[in-house]
């Protein structure tokens, strides 16, 4: 096969899985884009409407809550905070202690591997209740705190980066013995630039998942103060009509942003130069 | 990257410096089950009452739907962390009322004893009050939002199938359906298998649902759908309606089953009195009635249906003063002026005849006649069973129930084989919870 | 393990207890208590509290509703994660292998993964539902496709839902997995092997495994767990509660009908499960991946 005709192939795989993953999204778009008539009449809609600015001006600006304070736009700052509180907690301490579990000669690396990995198998939906009781006995009931502590206490990243310091070279940590690196230095100055690509993928897995809970959120808060985007999804804006596809597509934005603003790093081939 | 990583410490920090806030003097804390525009109503009516007085500071949350909040609030309980006061709807009345002898709840009536100023008992109708009693009567919950399942029917369909008069019972529905169907319409619609066909089903045509007398003179051990054989005839009838095409299934979702009616495609839709709120305006012209049954079971007699909605639950554990200023908020809630205006507003039933009396003496039913239907029918008399039904595990067997009738609908199995396998399943829920009381 | 180590005693404990505490603490304290729960029988808050060894799971597994659920969620987790991660690694080694407009298509394919289950769950609705669903039609018009009544076509519905939601999901980690492969072997491995295609399944694959074994247990876990946010949405288990995954029932039983019993002994059961396919994965699979 000749490399034109190859790459033909690419665009064509390429523009199809394009499609499948856009267009759904686009008729969302497009339908937050018609008035309410429209949808409930005719269905979800392929093309732009002209209801654009004052669907989405409503949306942002409809004060919400008991105290009327709440709008869209604060509760995607709360959503913001909470995932990247999420996201960097959860990301700095599994690059740790993968560091740990991989590196350090000592007896106790396999057992803490299996404490941190057992962690996979019960999501919060499942210990919800026992996991209110504990974060209220520590006094962290509306914090932002007590928002991103339960949900920091994740093993998919530290197992992901075992997985990724399990297939460095084993020359790389040799050479740096050599240069006269101790643990501090080449995690610092070795490893964690190698894994640039890998954090980025976690921030984002972790920024997602964070950002993306209903549960955890709605029962741990009750004052409006800290209410979240995909919290208010179910509760104040639940009775608008085409609003709230004006809503899904805003609380999409945020999440939308940190995943193209990081996917910069897995482009750079940061491999080449090792 | 060394600089990286002290900025994010740096943040993370920050992020962990954040403290609860601090609380004001006599807050009442009420978490409810309402979202979108009821909710709006709720902050209306709490609204109304910080600027009426000082002493106390109405403070409502929306927990969600009427499964979350139930959930939140048990595990705020369990943490020490309940409010004053929390909305639970129908189906957790049992779980409310157990409760009671465990202090969780602190009975209402208890309460009007000890703080209450113009408490009256007798202002409450009856239907209404009993469904959140205990077996003696004695008011447990606070009536608030009330509602239940009635009949919507687009006048416009009706009109265009020649049909007259909004059939009363299921005979002179059975008259009509073709007519309807002849035209190009669904003729009909329910929304709530469980809420709507089972339960209410029960209480309008005056039989038992379980055993123990409906769970109010002893806990229910099982339900009784296969023994019933009105039971047992309605959902053949049903059945064969969708045959016929004169019932349309829609699957179990809420939403799914109401769109056609609200798209104007469908005659009837049976659903509740708060859908009244979000069809007014969107839909042109319709009419809300009450609930149909079967006159060859009753003798031609109309039963009242179970309440629906929910109901607010006083909770344990706080002070003297604060239920003093809990006590005078009940009162203020269920005031002829608050109940009118959040019956008005929601389609939710005054729960007073003192609101009943002041919405005709200012001619409010002439206005709005849709309002009518909802107390109407709760207040019809007559019945010899209990104005409700005490049975644990009452949500999951209502997705037993979801279950066999999808399974009779499609022809699966039949009905009966249907209502004796939800019996089954009913069975070991109603013993599993038997064994926590 | 690493053939040269570290040993410092100080520094490895250092490194490891910021996440030990807050797993201890946040996990492990709800999860004792879940595991009092299995045992015990009580009411939603806590009160008449009595051991009673296994009757919980008694109740639970002799439950019609239980193993159909179990079949379900095997079902479930197969399908997703075949067709999640083929589809997710084909389109990976696609924009790896492209010349021209890779980084739009990468941002294309990518930025999909940011959205929630629960908006997923409602977006599918709108696709499949009988008034509105472009899908639902669509299919409705080849075969007959009705959800609402027929199993297999629940199944379709639900299958494609979570499916979509995890592609993105795998195409960002196999790309990132790709990037990491150096150059300078794809390169050499030009001029001994011609074809693409072979050399992609003896040189690139081997190399990806790493990520492929961490992306199998991803998907395995986000079939068995997050998927609860799309079966909320969508199906709520219809028809008849063959769409229920175990994660779903529990959910049901334990936060909605608030047996908290029976939802603990449902979550001992699926950790055992979970337990059971990560051991096997990690003797049977993992011995296999050459990390170098």
């Amino acid at each position: 096969m000749s490399r034109t005709i190859s790459q033909y192939l690419v665009h064509i795989i390429l523009i199809v899985g394009v499609l499948l993953m856009v267009v759904p999204i686009w008729i969302i778009f497009a339908s937050s884009t018609h008035d309410n008539g429209t949808i409930l009449s005719q269905g979800m809609q392929w093309g732009l409407g002209d209801q654009f600015i004052e669907n989405y001006d409503r949306v942002l600006n409809q004060k919400g809550g008991f105290s009327q304070e709440i709008t869209a736009s604060s509760m995607l700052i709360n959503s913001f905070i909470m995932a990247f509180g999420i996201a960097t907690l959860t990301v700095l301490t599994s690059l740790m202690s993968a560091y740990t579990i991989v590196y350090f000669r000592f007896k106790l690396a396999v057992p803490i591997f299996w404490i941190i990995f057992l962690t996979l198998l019960v999501p919060l939906e499942l210990r919800i209740m026992p996991s209110y009781q504990v974060v209220s006995n520590l006094g962290l009931v509306n914090t932002y705190t007590g928002l991103i502590l339960p949900l920091s206490a994740s093993a998919i990243a530290t197992f992901f980066f075992r997985q990724f310091y399990k297939s460095v070279p084993d020359e790389l940590l040799e050479a740096a013995k050599l240069d006269g690196a101790n643990s501090w230095k080449f995690f610092i100055d070795f490893l964690v630039p190698l894994s640039k690509t890998m954090i980025a993928a976690m921030f984002i897995f972790m920024f997602v998942y964070g950002y993306n809970q209903y549960l955890w959120p709605l029962i741990m808060t009750t004052d409006e103060k800290y209410w979240t985007v995909v919290m208010g999804m179910k509760t104040i804006f639940m009775s608008w009509g085409v609003e709230r596809f004006s809503y899904i597509i805003l609380s999409m934005i945020p999440p939308v942003l940190v995943v193209i603003f990081l996917q910069r790093w897995f482009i750079q081939g940061l491999f080449q130069t090792k | 990257m060394k600089k990286t990583f002290q900025a994010l410490i740096a943040l993370v920090t920050l992020v962990f410096l954040s403290f609860p806030s601090f609380a004001a003097p006599i807050e009442l804390h009420y978490w409810h089950g309402h979202t979108g525009k009821l909710e709006s109503i709720i902050n209306e009516i709490a609204n109304r009452w910080n600027a009426k007085q000082d002493e106390s500071k109405l403070i409502p949350t929306s927990k969600g739907s009427y499964e979350d909040i139930l959930a939140a609030f048990i595990a705020a309980y369990r943490a020490g962390e309940h409010p004053h006061m929390v909305q639970v709807y129908d189906a957790g009345a049992a779980i409310m009322v157990a409760q009671v002898k465990n202090g969780v709840v602190y009975p209402f009536e208890d309460m009007a004893a000890e703080h209450g100023v113009n408490f009256n008992k007798d202002d409450y109708i009856p239907g209404i009050r009993n469904f959140y009693a205990d077996s003696d009567g004695k008011m447990i919950g606070i009536p608030f939002n009330s509602s239940t399942c009635l009949m919507y029917a687009n006048m416009d369909i009706l009109e265009a199938a020649g049909v007259t008069e909004i059939p009363k019972t299921y005979e002179e529905f059975e008259g009509i359906a073709q007519q309807i169907k002849d035209a190009g319409y669904i003729p009909m619609l329910q929304s709530h298998s469980p809420w709507i066909w089972t339960e209410n089903f029960f209480s309008r045509h005056n039989l038992l649902m379980t055993d123990g007398n409906n769970g109010y003179d002893a806990v229910p051990t099982t339900t009784l759908f296969a023994d019933t054989p009105e039971f047992i005839t309605h959902w053949e009838k049903v059945k064969e309606w969708k045959d016929k095409g004169w019932y349309d299934y829609k699957g179990r979702a809420w939403g799914d089953n109401q769109a056609p009616f609200i798209a104007g495609e469908a005659a009837f839709w049976l659903g509740s009195a708060a859908s009244f709120s979000g069809m007014k305006g969107v839909v042109p012209n319709f009419s809300v009635n009450h609930i149909p049954y079967w006159s060859s079971m009753t003798g031609g007699k109309a039963y009242p249906t179970f309440i629906g909605g929910a109901a607010n639950w006083i909770l344990s554990g706080k002070s003297d003063e604060e239920y003093s200023a809990l006590m005078k908020l009940a009162e203020y809630m269920t005031t002829p002026e608050i109940q009118l205006f959040y019956h008005n507003m929601s389609g939710y039933a005054a729960v007073t005849y003192s609101a009943t009396e002041l919405a005709n003496a200012i001619g409010f039913y002439n206005a709005s006649p849709y309002h009518q239907a909802v107390g109407e029918q709760l207040s019809l008399t007559g019945s010899t069973i209990p104005g409700g039904y005490r049975a644990g595990n009452w949500p999951q067997i209502r997705e037993v129930i979801y279950e066999n009738v999808h399974k009779m609908l499609s022809g699966e199995i039949s009905v009966e084989q249907g209502w004796k396998n939800t019996d089954a399943g009913a069975a070991k829920l109603l013993a599993q919870f038997a064994k926590t009381l | 393990m690493k053939k040269v180590q570290f040993s410092s005693y100080f520094t490895q404990y250092f490194f490891v207890a910021p996440q030990l505490a807050i797993i201890l603490i946040f996990l492990y304290l709800p999860i004792v208590q879940t595991f009092t729960d299995a045992f015990t029988t009580q009411d939603a808050f806590g009160f008449g509290r009595y051991f009673s060894g296994f009757d919980n799971f008694i109740f639970s597994m002799s439950d019609a509703t239980y193993l159909r659920a179990f079949k379900f969620t095997i079902i479930f987790i197969c399908v997703i994660t075949f067709f999640s991660c083929s589809i997710g690694l084909l389109l990976a080694v696609q924009a790896n292998n492209v010349i021209h407009g890779k980084s739009y298509y990468k941002t294309l394919l990518i930025w999909p993964y940011a959205i929630a289950p629960a908006v997923v769950g409602v977006t599918a609705n709108y696709f499949f539902s009988e008034r509105l669903g472009i899908l639902y039609s669509f299919f409705h018009n080849i075969w007959g496709f009705n959800w609402y009544d027929n199993i297999y076509d629940a199944y379709i519905y639900v299958f494609i839902a979570a499916t979509w939601k995890q592609i993105s999901a795998n195409f960002i980690f196999f790309l990132a997995g790709l990037q990491t492969i150096q150059k300078s072997i794809i390169e050499a491995s030009m001029i001994d092997c011609k074809s693409n295609f072979r050399r992609f399944w003896t040189i690139t694959f081997p190399l990806l495994m790493p990520t492929t074994f961490f992306l199998i247990i991803i998907n395995i876990t986000y079939a068995f767990f997050d998927t609860l946010g799309i079966i909320d949405t969508t199906t709520i288990g219809a028809p008849s509660g063959e769409t229920k995954t175990l994660v779903f029932k529990a959910y049901i039983d334990g936060f909605r009908g608030l047996d908290i019993g029976s939802a603990g002994a449902q979550s001992i059961i699926m950790m055992l499960i979970v337990l059971v396919i990560t051991v096997f994965q990690f003797r049977f699979i993992e011995g296999r991946i050459h990390y170098n």
